[in-house]
């Protein structure tokens, strides 16, 4: 059998977790800083999943607020996510600062890229009395998958893996199916939309 | 603007604030704005020794430079 070439971005808010999950998940040894930023260009790592038929390949993208960047990490996690159109995006989200995350998220969503979202700091999210109905979010996030994450403790990490192979292997063969690469074109016509693009106040 | 507007590094730690106006450029206004900026909301400065401030905003902490925040208009909530 052929080995598939499947590709998945880890994405956020600067100082959510991504490196701690990046390492987790492909057994890298990436260095981590409690600090916003770190992560200044993308790396990649094969995902331990055990899957033999298949290569996944996680990238790890630089933090970022905005799809629409200011700074130039924030354009290499934009152009990963919109040109190189990954199989699957993994949102990582700091659940203790989900308002400001959650701007990062639509903008994803926007993009028409498939996503999984991930509620990473939970411990921390609890302990300052934040409460999260992750079935709700899922469903205003209009179905999204979330994923309920504690990364430093690698509480969820064996399901969130799991969940990244079932999600990307489907849109790997749903693309094979469909002979394309692209996202759906209308998703992308809305992402570039200057009306939509333009901002806010 | 109200003539009760301040510029956010006058306004002082310790009391509740609420954003009037940002008179920065487009792109400028754009990130504070992804930061969560917007006219109405809620403010409090957590540190204010002459260098950077750091703000309350929205469940987070955000750092900001003195000049930036002279752009930002508040008032006291």
């Amino acid at each position: 059998m052929a080995i598939e070439k499947i590709f998945v971005a880890l994405a956020g808010n600067p100082n959510v977790g991504k490196s701690t999950i990046f390492n987790a998940l492909t057994g890298d040894e990436q260095h981590i800083g409690n600090w916003p930023g770190k992560t200044v260009e993308k790396r990649s790592g094969l995902l331990r999943c055990g899957c033999n038929d298949m290569q996944i390949t996680v990238v790890d993208l630089p933090g970022a607020y905005s799809l629409s960047p200011y700074s130039p990490e924030e354009e290499i996690a934009r152009d990963f996510i919109v040109e190189d159109r990954p199989h699957l995006v993994v949102n990582v989200l700091d659940a203790a600062n989900l308002e400001r995350n959650l701007y990062l998220t639509t903008q994803i969503l926007e993009t028409g890229a498939p996503l999984l979202v991930v509620l990473n700091m939970l411990d921390q999210a609890r302990a300052r009395g934040i409460q999260i109905d992750a079935a709700r979010l899922s469903q205003a996030l209009g179905g999204t998958p979330v994923v309920e994450l504690v990364a430093r403790r690698g509480q969820g990490m064996d399901v969130l893996r799991d969940r990244i192979v079932e999600l990307a292997t489907a849109v790997q063969s749903q693309r094979e199916g469909a002979g394309s690469n692209d996202y759906a074109v209308g998703d992308v016509q809305g992402f570039q939309d200057p009306e939509r693009n333009s901002c806010c106040v | 603007m109200a003539s009760s507007s301040i510029p956010l590094h006058r306004a002082g730690s310790g009391q509740p604030l609420r954003l009037t106006r940002i008179t920065a450029g487009r792109k400028l206004t754009r990130r504070l704005t992804e930061l969560g900026l917007t006219p109405g909301v809620h403010i409090e400065i957590l540190h204010d020794h002459g260098g950077p401030l750091v703000l309350a905003v929205r469940d987070s902490r955000l750092a900001l430079g003195r000049s930036i925040a002279g752009k930002i208009l508040v008032e006291v909530a």
